[in-house]
């Protein structure tokens, strides 16, 4: 407590009995331990019937040349005596705190409550994680029909009737020359008739295949189809969109490589190597002991196809891109088997 | 498609480079491929060895004894029960202490009392093929091209065998000894490339093809096909091609003298590496000339051929015909045939007829070389299901330049592995195909460009003429012609010569470079947006986890469930009799969830968002498919009123607070469900669900029967939303409203009315009675049994009284409860203790 500059005051005041008082009202201050006792203490002296109350009752019988000077020592004794008692007043309320503290006990082992949320599915999460990696590059995220135009599916992005590249891809069909989409490029021929170019955008969805289904094989599965359109477009463009679209989907460094690749909507093309993550390039069962995993098919689009697009080829360019959804979220959760993404089963759904 | 080293190596000379190295070249710049096999491992200590002597064996009728010359002088003997011990023969031996494939190792062993030192191997003891019928053979055409140091076989396929049954003596002397690795071409490489990689490079479909492709990739020199051949006599068998457009060009010739054997071991063991089962020698060598040379061929029996004529005409509808194969066919007006001067003998570039095959008595032979429409070849092929190597070549367009190369090749192997064979005939050739080449201007800073990088011209012009391209330079633009291979419809444009450009300096080279792209604001699909926000608040906030089921429709499940999906539309090819048919809904593959969960999980909800098709169409053609919101919670075991409603209002206040967060005005989840009902939807517990005066959808019970049919005891509640609807209904702006600056009262009332009715009918009542300082009313619980009597129950509403410009007084609320209870009663409540006077 800091005695000596409330001492200091009054003595200054050159009344050495009120010193005295001062330490004996101190001195009671600093043994009270509980705020009733405080309290008391205070009434006691700063109360109406207090014992500085009295003396400043006998103010009023001193003459006027000593009142003054007494008036003002008493003052400063009450001001002393007030914070004193406020101090301690402080210091017992967090005594008393302490005391309640070290009686109170929880077990910090006991669970945690689970929080009643569901969960989305890891689909829709690596959706949602690319399209906004490309909604901040300045893409515009659109969506295409599943039962689709056999034109927009096929002839528009180069692969006429007959065409030998109709074979790779198992399709369903539907009556009056639709089928079920095979890939998300038909959005490429949708996009230019719809957007005005220079643009850039992607667009993600189901596609269907034909095919028994296995581990590693279903026939419903996830793409998302990449485009940009513009004046001048080159395979250095593409290839640093590529390796930053992957960047932004692994969050490292990627390290990439370009092989001949045969798509009809586009050409030159491409499939797009990324080094395997397992092994850093070693070779692992994962990358087939090639130290590559094949990720995504890519190229410049073909000229007949941006002709489809309703666009002029000598005006015109674009690269486009291919990604499969589905084995990108069995990489990224390590999913054995493709068919769990659509199985429906909550052992699957909960874990995301 | 599989490719053998040893074959390439008859073009290209790949001495002394590493396959592995070749192999990841090829996949950088021509095509993946999917693995290098090794072939004819195992066998480096087997030896070459002369048959000198061969005896009966004392003690066994079937057994003989042989002497084997090693060379150097060295003999040794053994035994033997080969049926085909000849003296003098070259056959495979090991020794003693050799391990074989398999893991066998030769032992010094005696047989039936003779001491034996040696082992006479038969291809299948080498696991070169599975006749083990006598000890291996060798043959001259076996020899590999290393015993012939500096001499250039003439022959055009490559292989540099002597002709006739003789080995020249020299060679006989110096082979016995030598490791037979050294000798025959046992040990090669496989290469396997996906054939969906190649189809767009009709020339890779063949050995030379690709050695052309690698010569130019390690920048060798390449050995030309030949083209010429001696031709017989008699004059060119008649040839009538009906369409120049279905069959361009067709080469046919007749042979003589042919004797069917089996082919020697040198074209069976490439044959068999590249995954073709050996027959006979004709066959074979067609099918080893297809292989070479990337050129389909077919070979008839001339005494088959009525009439001593080809016709290549379209088949009659339903004309008959039998496959090699045994299958029989009824063709078609659009199937290509050839036929002779009665029916057909061949489905053009398919396959052939079982009526003009190869037999084991055909002495006459005649040879077609062909090139067919390739969409005519396709669609025939797709037609009947009969995918052969022959369509899968004729589909890729050919080059219509091959047939003399394949015819060069056939005659050349056929006198040498069927000695005596000769051309009869000069060829036949019906050539109706543009020799024009095809041109493309290229500017060499366009290849720069477009590729990124900067590319010399000079570079430019180096690669394309290696690939075989002609270049030629005008005022700083190249003109460029596409060789004839090259030519059929692979290479056209200019980026097609980027490709080529590209692939031979190797992507890697390229830096990659951001593109430089015009800044601009992109709008957002509204679909997008509400579906971004839809799913996160449907799991997160609402506690139901998101799932995803196919886009069909199961058979089994809808006909469980009693449902004919109307507008259903159908696939023409489904994958399954199961899974014919498009989701018209979400709700059956979600109920499936339902039976295939709930025993693990009994107390759940899920949601799935997607589309739903319709077989009508839009103005476009396309079938019409929204997006919808599925949502259905379960308890499994769950049985009375109190579960039932607890459940009903989960999936009612999950919907309501996404509305909410959606901004959607004035939803309402109450008034009866109007619209067309599905079996599953409960006769009187299911709701429209609606934003402002528009149904977006339906919720309620699942109806008891559909329980059951999923076998899943106890109650579920399902919603299905149109989420086309709800992206064009009328959004709410959220304004702030003034806090109330005067304190508010609550109250609560508990009310006692019949089962019937409704929470909703009385808080309407409540509200009516309450007047304007009734600020809210909330259902806070609801309770049947005990003091209540049956067939009725209680409901406790809190009620919030507040006024903007006042503290209201007690009188004026008991005023406003006064005329509340009055409307209650009205409504059909009576007072929690009043039970008497209402009964009475």
């Amino acid at each position: 407590m800091p005695l000596g500059c409330y001492k200091s005051a009054v003595l200054d005041a050159g009344n050495p009995g009120m010193d005295e008082l001062l330490r004996e009202a101190l001195g009671e201050v600093a043994e009270a331990t509980t705020i009733a006792t405080v309290k008391d203490v205070e009434v006691r002296w700063l109360g109406k019937k207090g014992r500085l109350t009295s003396l400043l009752k006998e103010l009023g019988g001193l003459p006027p040349e000593s009142r003054k000077a007494r008036g003002a020592e008493l003052n400063s004794f009450k001001q002393a005596v007030e914070q004193a008692v406020e101090s301690r007043r402080i210091e017992v309320t967090r005594a008393e705190a302490d005391d309640r503290a070290r009686a109170e006990r929880i077990d910090p082992t006991l669970p945690g409550h689970s929080m009643a949320a569901g969960r989305l599915h890891p689909l829709t999460r690596i959706v949602a994680e690319v399209e906004d990696l490309f909604e901040r590059m300045g893409f515009h995220i659109l969506d295409y029909p599943e039962a689709e135009r056999e034109y927009f599916n096929f002839d528009g992005l180069n692969i006429p009737a007959d065409h030998p590249a109709r074979d790779t891809q198992d399709t369903f069909y539907l009556p009056g020359g639709n089928v079920l989409r095979t890939h998300t490029s038909p959005g490429q021929v949708r996009a230019m008739r719809g957007l005005t170019p220079p643009f850039r955008a992607i667009f993600p969805g189901r596609v269907y295949r034909c095919e028994a289904t296995d581990a590693s094989h279903e026939h419903t599965f996830h793409q998302v189809e990449g485009l940009m359109i513009d004046r001048s477009v080159s395979i250095a463009n593409m290839l640093s969109s590529m390796m930053t679209l992957l960047e932004g989907v692994f969050r490292r460094k990627v390290e990439v490589r370009l092989r001949p690749g045969f798509f009809p909507f586009v050409e030159p093309g491409f499939e797009l190597d990324l080094r395997c993550m397992v092994c850093g390039g070693d070779g692992c069962p994962v990358c087939k002991r090639s130290g590559w995993v094949e990720l995504l098919p890519c190229g410049l689009v073909q000229p007949n196809v941006i002709r489809a697009g309703g666009l002029d080829p000598d005006e015109w360019e674009g690269w486009a891109f291919g990604l499969g959804l589905s084995r990108l979220v069995m990489m990224r959760y390590g999913i054995d088997d493709i068919r769990w993404l659509m199985a429906g089963d909550l052992r699957f759904a909960r874990q995301f | 498609m599989k490719f053998s080293w040893n074959w390439l190596s008859d073009w290209v000379d790949l001495a002394g480079r590493p396959v592995s190295e070749v192999a990841n070249r090829f996949t950088m710049t021509v095509a993946e491929l999917e693995g290098v096999e090794a072939v004819g491992e195992g066998l480096r200590g087997v030896v070459v060895g002369r048959i000198a002597t061969v005896g009966q064996h004392p003690n066994a009728d079937k057994l003989k004894t042989v002497t084997v010359d090693l060379g150097g002088g060295r003999v040794v003997s053994g035994v033997s029960g080969a049926p085909n011990l000849v003296v003098g023969a070259l056959v495979p031996v090991a020794l003693p202490g050799v391990m074989l494939p398999g893991g066998n190792e030769v032992r010094a062993t005696e047989i039936r009392g003779v001491p034996s030192g040696v082992v006479l191997l038969s291809e299948r003891e080498m696991a070169l093929s599975d006749d083990h019928s006598g000890v291996m053979i060798l043959q001259p055409r076996d020899l590999s091209r290393r015993c012939f140091a500096g001499v250039t076989s003439d022959d055009a396929s490559g292989l540099p065998f002597a002709d006739g049954d003789d080995f020249p003596a020299d060679l006989l002397a110096s082979l016995p000894g030598k490791p037979l690795v050294d000798v025959v071409d046992v040990e090669d490489h496989v290469f396997e490339v996906d054939n969906k990689s190649l189809t767009h490079r009709p020339d890779l479909w063949g050995h030379h093809g690709l050695a052309r492709e690698i010569a130019a990739m390690l920048g060798l020199p390449l050995k030309p096909l030949s083209d010429t051949f001696p031709v017989g006599p008699d004059a060119a068998i008649p040839v009538q091609v009906d369409s120049p457009i279905d069959c361009p060009r067709y080469m046919a010739m007749a042979y003589a003298g042919v004797s069917i054997a089996v082919s020697p071991f040198a074209v069976r063991h490439r044959l068999r590496a590249v995954g073709l089962r050996p027959i006979n020698n004709v066959v074979d060598i067609t099918n080893y000339v297809m292989m070479a040379v990337g050129q389909p061929v077919h070979s008839f029996d001339q005494r088959q051929l009525t009439g001593g004529q080809i016709v290549v005409r379209r088949a009659l509808e339903t004309e008959p015909f039998r496959l090699l194969d045994g299958r029989d066919l009824a063709l078609s007006g659009e199937d290509l045939v050839i036929a002779d001067a009665l029916r057909p003998v061949a489905l053009a570039g398919v396959m052939g007829g079982e009526n003009s095959g190869i037999a084991d008595d055909t002495v006459s032979v005649v040879l077609e070389c062909a090139t067919f429409n390739p969409s005519r070849v396709r669609r025939t092929a797709v037609r009947y299901g009969v995918r052969t190597d022959s369509s899968a070549r004729f589909e890729k367009s050919l080059d219509p330049n091959l047939p003399p190369c394949a015819m060069a090749m056939f005659t050349s192997m056929l006198s040498a592995m069927s000695p005596g064979a000769h051309p009869t005939s000069r060829p036949a050739d019906f050539a109706s195909f543009s020799r024009q080449a095809v041109h493309i201007r290229l500017d060499p800073a366009f290849v720069s460009r477009r590729l990124g990088m900067d590319v010399p011209a000079d570079r430019t012009r180096s690669i394309l003429e290696h690939l075989g391209f002609l270049v030629s330079e005008e005022g700083g633009v190249f003109d460029v012609v596409v060789p004839s291979w090259r030519a059929t419809k692979d290479v056209r444009i200019p980026e097609d010569l980027l490709e080529e450009i590209g692939r031979v300096i190797g992507y890697d080279q390229v830096p990659p470079l951001a593109p430089m792209a015009a800044v601009a604001l992109v709008a957002r699909l509204p679909r997008r947006e509400m579906l971004a926000t839809l799913r996160p608040v449907l799991a997160a906030e609402c506690g139901l986890d998101e799932v995803m089921t196919y886009s069909f429709d199961s058979r089994a499940l809808v006909t469980r469930l009693s449902f004919e999906p109307p507008d259903a539309l159908a696939l023409v090819n489904p994958i399954s009799a199961d899974a014919a048919t498009m989701r018209t809904d979400l709700a059956p593959n979600l109920l499936g969830c339902v039976e295939r969960n709930s025993a693990r999980f009994p107390d759940a909800g899920i949601f799935e968002v997607g589309r739903v098709f319709r077989a009508t169409v839009d103005t476009e053609g396309v079938p019409k498919q929204p997006y919808h919101l599925g949502v259905v919670a379960w308890r499994r075991l769950a049985k009375g009123r109190d579960e039932s409603e607890a459940l009903f209002r989960r999936v009612k206040g999950a919907l309501l607070h996404l509305f909410g967060r959606l901004d959607l005005a004035d939803a309402v989840i109450e008034d009866d469900f109007e619209g067309e009902r599905r079996p599953w939807m409960h006769p009187n517990a299911t709701v429209a669900v609606k934003v402002g005066a528009t149904v977006v959808g339906s919720m309620g019970l699942v109806h008891p029967a559909t329980m059951q049919a999923l076998e899943t005891p106890g109650v579920a509640v399902l919603a299905e939303i149109d989420i086309e609807a709800l992206v064009v209904a009328p959004r709410k702006r959220r304004v702030f409203s003034p806090v109330p600056r005067f304190p508010s009262i609550t109250n609560d009332l508990s009310l006692v009315a019949a089962d019937d009715v409704r929470a909703g009918t009385l808080a309407a009542a409540i509200r009516l009675g309450g007047g304007p300082s009734l600020a809210a009313v909330e259902l806070v619980a609801v309770y049947s049994g005990p003091p209540i009597p049956d067939g009725r129950r209680s409901l406790s509403f809190r009620m919030t009284f507040t006024a903007p410009d006042r503290t209201l007084s007690d009188v004026e609320v008991k005023e406003a409860i006064v005329r509340i209870v009055a409307h209650a009663r009205a409504a059909g409540a009576s007072m929690w203790g009043d039970e008497g006077s209402q009964e009475s």
